[in-house]
This record gives structure tokens, C-alpha cells and sequence, in this order.
């Protein structure tokens, strides 16, 4: 997976870092530097080198390790903040907004989660039962995708069970949920899924199919865990309503839709810099249409009615089956 | 087309095969009828320098920039003797990397580091190790070059050697085995390039516009979305052009605005689709005094009006019309009921 391992030199002998190193193959080269700044980002890197040429980086994060999350992000009206455990995603998705965000397609993980775990304890203080706050796992990489070499799902469940006024969302496209699984249930964790239907299997490259996703999700609920899914983004294709209606009647068919603690609906969109990324990258993408317009936002996307049109029928179809309308929400409109 | 050499014995075996005339305008530069040939020098600076003069001076003769040239190894998964592409080309600032990179060949294995100075010197040979796999002088100098006068730019290097501190007699090897490079590289451009014309947008049909009277903004917007439309819809705008020129009822300014709203509409036909609906909706309520406007992005969710009064009968139609006009409707084709 890759091809090169990269380690902060005050890192040498952390426990995490040994462990990681530890559960990759042993023939990947380790370089050791003062710190990952000096090579992640260094140089533009383009984002398909991710194909064949993808490094990992172990760094401890410095600054600020949990950020305010802008309005309308997040399922309540409650506060929302996002943290950082990880830049950049070993999945590739031709919609991804990473491919203009950094500089580098390469992974950095970053091994200092307690540290993390102190700034969430003093939001969770701050903040009340009647307005909780909520922390988002996963706005910069999936956060389960390498969970299974770290222990930073662990160290979430076991802080996450203290706290009384926060809620935390492990956001995936990846079927991992051994570490998840292997933890007592709490409350206050959602791990929600992102799903689009088969037919855009060529847009989401090298991730489990929505079938695996699906049962994924059914296991952690039989299991007590609390999911959340993410129909975002959707994008219009020929046969968009069928394909669509489709993995909604998959979904319900494996468990009842009012067993999600939250739905969101997002029609594609980009930044000018992730959509130029996209022409370059996949230049036959599905993903871009000739349709699309700088929309409220200075963003792209379809035009208002053409995407009103898609959420309104995506939400419709969930709540002919069974899915409470009260927990759909439309995402960034 | 323009080749470019760091040094006369890479190109030997294209002097020798070709009658190469020296270009009046630059005396590091040759052309016969069929490429150009560009002999920069070493280093970032000669190649920048004389890559940037060569192109300003043919700039509309040649769409494409190709690099030959030697190159070293980091790694000894890299092999030798052989022309290789590179993946992406960076290069150094000072004692530090370069932010700015190119994209050359997406499918090469191989990155590739154009240094400041001739790397048996180089202190920084294990630092360009976390970046790439090869090393030059001239590439990154002759993309930026090329780039920067929007042409498609190629490099294609022999790799003569793996690079260490030891290696101190590295010029003297390349001198020696120059017509064993020179060779290579010629039946290289030989096998891919000679006798392959170039063709400027070849993948687009030259639209006939004579009969059209197109102002500049309107030709850009041709040239820039015509290209975009489906193989089908070609054939169709084709058919619609000869049906326009034959079409002796309208002016030469309405065939192209005709022909621009073909286009469009085979570009965005959703969007068209609603704008049409949204015309037909509003146009019963319009007149020569009574102007509706709405955002052609379809955004916004609200109407502009414009009237002119000069008397009751007027006022009375405006009336009449506002009171009538199915304003729910148009909200609803904006909120994606329709």
C-alpha cells in the first residue's frame, strides 16, 4: 500500500509509531526527518501518483488540533467541531475534494490522539446536556479505513463513555469495523457510511461495495452501535432515479431505516480548485456536467432546480421506506 | 515541433541524418522542413534562457517541445541504458525543494529532480532521494519554459548511471559514450515521432463560418464549447450549419445567434430545457412595454420587472398581467417541482 514510510524524527521511539510500523510490510523502506513538513507538500505532488507512488507519513500534530466547523455542518444545530487524526485518504473517489485541498495525495497520520483527546474533554465542559457539542472523525480522511493499525478507535470509545455533553462522528466509506465492533457501545459515537449506488462503482475506486457497506452497517446496529448514513454526494447519471431507489430498498431491506441516528443528502458540488482538479484528473469523469453553474455559494454544482429536484425525490423514496423524515437532512443548501 | 539538447553529441546522430540549417535569428537553434533543434546548454538557466528565446521565436510553427537528454539515477530500481519517461519533474531552490512541479508522463514509475549543480557535488543527494528517482539539469527549466508559452512539452531521458558522492567521473563518461546516446535517442524519435505531422486541434472540425457575421466573444464561445459536444450532437450542428447558410430569410448576425443556442442547448440540455419552460410560461405576460427578467443560472428564485407607462391602458395591463401571472409556477420549476 506503500512506498515509503516517513517518520518524524522525535517519534522514533513512540509507542504508536512502533506499533504502526509494526503491523506494515517490513520491506517498506522507514526515513526518518525532523518533521513531515519537510517533505509532505514540499513539492506539488499530483493527486493520481496516489495510484502508485503513495508514502505514509507518522507526525504528531501541533496547533490547533480541533477546529470550529462552519454552519450548516452536521445533522444538529448544535455546535460541531473537526479534528484532525489523519490528512488525505487511501480510498479515491473522482469527486473528491481532497485532490485540491493538499498539495500531496500521501497519507499523514498523525499518532498523537491523546493530545486530541484533552482539547475535546475542555470543549465537552464548556458545553452542556441541553447543547452538546458534536466532533467529526473524518474531514480530512476516512476514519476507519486504517484503524486497524492504531489504536486511536479504542482510545476514542474508552474517552467518548466519560463524556456527557459531546458527541463524536467516525465518518467511512470502509467496511473496518473490526476495531469498532471489539469496543463496548456508547451513546454518543455514531459511525455513519457514505453511500452512492453500484452504477457509480468507477467513481469510488478501491472501495467495498455499497452491498459490503450495507451489511457493515447492519452488523454494527445488531451489535448496539448507533449509525449514521451519508447519501452524499449524489450524482445525476443515466438511470440516477432507479439506481438511487435501488440502494434505498437495499438499505431498508437489511434494517429499518429509523435505526439511523441521521441521514444527509448532498448533491455533488466542488471548489473551483477540486473541480479544475477533476478535468485534469478524470477528464471523462461522470462526475462533471456540461450543466453545471457557480452556484450561492461560489461554488459548482448543478443548477437549484436540477438539484432540488434530486433531493427531493432521494428524500422522498427514504421516507416511502420507512425512514423518519425528521432525521434527513440536506446537506450544505 | 522542437527538439532540445543540452549538448551537441546527444543530437549527433540528427545532425548527421538531417540537413540542419542554422536559424538566422539564434545560432543555438536549427530547423530543416520537418522539426527545429535546440542545443540550450547545461543547467536550469542556459535551458530556461535559450528553451524561452527558441520557442518566442518560432512560437506558431511548433506545438510541441521534446527533451532529450542524460540523466542519473537515485535508485537502483531505475535502469540503465534505457530512454525512460518521468511521472513528474521538481527541482531544487536554493537549499530547499521547489514547490512548483510539472506532470509529464502519467504512467512512468519515475520522478524526476532537475538539480542546481552536477550532483557528484551535492550535498543534497539524500534529501532528492524523498522526492524522486532520477536526476537532470535541463528538464524542469524546459517544461516551465514550454508550459509558460501553453505548448505540450515531453521529456524522455537515458539513464547512463546511478548517482553516488563517489562518482567523480561523470562527464568524461557521457563525452565518451555520446554516439551510443545520440543513437538511442534518434531511433527513439524516429520510432514516435518522425513522420508524424503535427495537426493543430485535429480532433476538432474546423467550423465553416463565412456565411456568419461572429463577433469575438461569440467565436470564443464557439471555440471553446463546440469542442465539448458528443460526436452525435457534431454531426447534428454540422447539418444545422448547412441548413443556416442555405437559409436566405435570416440575417448573418441571427444565424450565429441561432447556431450559438444550438450549441447551448446540446451542451446543457436541462438547463435549456427549464429556460424554455420558464420563456413559455412568462411570455404571455410580456409585451413591448412589459419585461420580465429572471437569473438564466437559475439561482435565484425571483423575478425582475421592467415597464414602461405612458398611459392608463398601461397601468391596466400591468395590472392585469401581475395579477395572472403564475408566479407559483416559476417558484416551483426553481425548486425542482416540475
Amino acid at each position: 500500500m506503500f512506498n515509503k514510510i516517513f517518520v518524524e524524527q522525535e517519534l522514533r521511539n513512540n509507542k504508536n509509531v512502533l506499533q504502526i510500523i509494526s503491523k506494515l510490510k517490513k520491506e517498506i523502506p522507514v526515513h526518518y526527518i525532523e518533521k513531515y513538513t519537510d517533505v509532505f507538500e514540499k513539492v506539488k505532488k499530483p493527486y493520481l501518483q496516489k495510484q502508485n507512488n503513495l508514502n505514509l507519513f507518522l507526525a504528531s500534530k501541533k496547533g490547533e488540533l480541533v477546529k470550529e466547523a462552519p454552519p450548516a455542518y452536521g445533522f444538529s444545530k448544535n455546535k460541531h467541531y473537526y479534528f484532525f487524526h489523519s490528512l488525505n485518504c487511501i480510498f479515491e473517489c473522482e469527486y473528491c475534494y481532497l485532490q485540491g485541498y493538499f498539495n500531496s495525495p500521501d497519507i499523514v497520520y498523525f499518532v498523537n490522539y491523546e493530545d486530541v483527546g484533552t482539547e475535546i474533554k475542555q470543549l465537552d465542559k464548556n458545553a452542556s446536556k441541553e447543547s452538546p457539542v458534536w466532533f467529526h472523525m473524518g474531514e480530512f480522511s476516512d476514519s476507519l479505513s486504517l484503524s486497524s493499525l492504531s489504536n486511536d478507535i479504542e482510545y476514542y470509545f474508552k474517552l467518548f463513555s466519560t463524556l456527557e455533553n459531546s458527541f463524536l462522528e467516525l465518518r467511512t466509506k470502509s467496511i473496518n469495523i473490526k476495531q469498532i465492533l471489539a469496543q463496548n457501545p456508547v451513546n454518543n459515537i455514531i459511525t455513519s457510511f457514505t453511500l452512492g449506488p453500484s452504477s457509480l462503482k468507477s467513481v469510488e475506486k478501491k472501495i467495498p461495495s455499497p452491498t459490503l457497506r450495507i451489511k457493515a452497517m447492519r452488523k454494527l446496529i445488531e451489535n448496539g452501535f448507533k449509525v449514521g448514513l451519508h447519501l452524499d454526494p449524489v450524482i445525476y447519471h443515466d438511470n440516477f432515479e432507479k439506481n438511487y431507489f435501488e440502494l434505498i430498498q437495499e438499505l431498508s431491506e437489511s434494517f429499518e431505516l429509523d435505526n439511523l441516528k441521521y441521514i444527509s443528502i448532498g448533491v455533488v458540488r466542488f471548489t473551483k480548485d477540486s473541480y479544475r482538479q477533476l478535468l485534469q484528473n478524470y477528464p471523462d469523469s461522470v462526475c462533471q456536467s456540461h450543466e453545471f453553474t457557480t452556484s450561492f455559494d461560489g461554488k459548482i454544482r448543478y443548477p437549484r432546480p436540477i438539484r432540488l429536484k434530486i433531493l427531493n425525490y432521494i428524500k422522498r423514496s427514504l421516507v416511502k421506506h420507512g425512514a423518519p423524515e425528521e432525521i434527513i437532512y440536506l446537506c450544505m443548501e | 515541433m522542437l527538439l532540445v539538447f543540452a549538448h551537441r553529441g546527444e543530437a549527433q546522430l540528427f545532425f548527421e541524418n538531417h540537413k540542419l540549417k542554422e536559424h538566422p535569428a539564434f545560432s543555438k537553434l536549427y530547423y530543416n522542413s520537418e522539426f527545429h533543434l535546440l542545443l540550450c546548454g547545461e543547467g536550469k538557466e542556459n535551458s530556461l534562457l535559450n528553451t524561452t528565446r527558441a520557442i518566442a521565436i518560432l512560437n506558431n510553427k511548433i506545438n510541441l517541445v521534446i527533451n532529450y537528454g542524460i540523466a542519473g539515477a537515485l535508485e537502483p530500481t531505475v535502469p540503465l541504458n534505457k530512454i525512460i519517461t518521468s511521472r513528474t519533474i521538481y527541482t531544487e531552490k536554493e537549499s530547499e525543494m521547489k514547490f512548483h512541479s510539472f506532470q509529464d508522463d502519467k504512467k512512468s514509475k519515475y520522478d524526476l529532480i532537475t538539480t542546481n549543480k552536477r550532483i557528484l557535488n551535492d550535498s543534497n543527494i539524500e534529501t532528492f532521494k524523498n522526492f524522486g528517482h532520477i536526476v537532470d539539469r535541463e528538464a524542469w527549466a524546459i517544461f516551465m519554459s514550454s508550459k509558460s508559452f501553453k505548448k505540450e512539452v515531453k521529456s524522455f531521458k537515458l539513464i547512463s548511471d546511478y548517482t553516488t558522492h563517489e562518482k567523480q567521473d561523470f562527464c568524461k563518461s557521457v563525452q565518451e559514450h555520446s554516439i551510443e546516446f545520440s543513437n538511442k535517442f534518434y531511433e527513439h524519435f524516429e520510432l514516435n515521432f518522425l513522420n508524424k505531422i503535427e495537426k493543430e486541434n485535429e480532433k476538432n472540425l474546423q467550423l465553416n463560418l463565412e456565411s456568419f457575421h461572429v463577433t469575438f466573444s461569440q467565436k470564443e464561445f464557439i471555440k471553446n464549447n463546440y469542442p465539448k459536444i458528443s460526436e452525435n450532437h457534431k454531426e447534428f450542428i454540422k447539418k444545422y450549419i448547412k441548413e443556416l447558410i442555405g437559409n436566405q430569410d435570416i440575417s448573418k448576425k441571427a444565424k450565429t445567434k441561432n447556431l450559438i443556442i444550438a450549441i447551448e442547448q446540446k451542451l446543457k440540455p436541462l438547463t435549456f430545457k427549464l429556460q424554455e419552460n420558464i420563456d413559455q410560461l412568462l411570455n404571455e405576460f410580456q409585451n413591448g412595454n412589459i419585461k420580465f427578467q429572471y437569473d438564466k443560472k437559475l439561482e435565484k428564485t425571483e423575478l425582475k420587472l421592467t415597464a414602461t407607462i405612458e398611459n392608463k391602458t398601461n397601468i391596466d395591463t400591468l395590472i392585469t398581467y401581475l395579477e395572472q401571472l403564475p408566479f407559483e409556477k416559476f417558484q416551483n420549476i426553481l425548486n425542482g417541482e416540475y
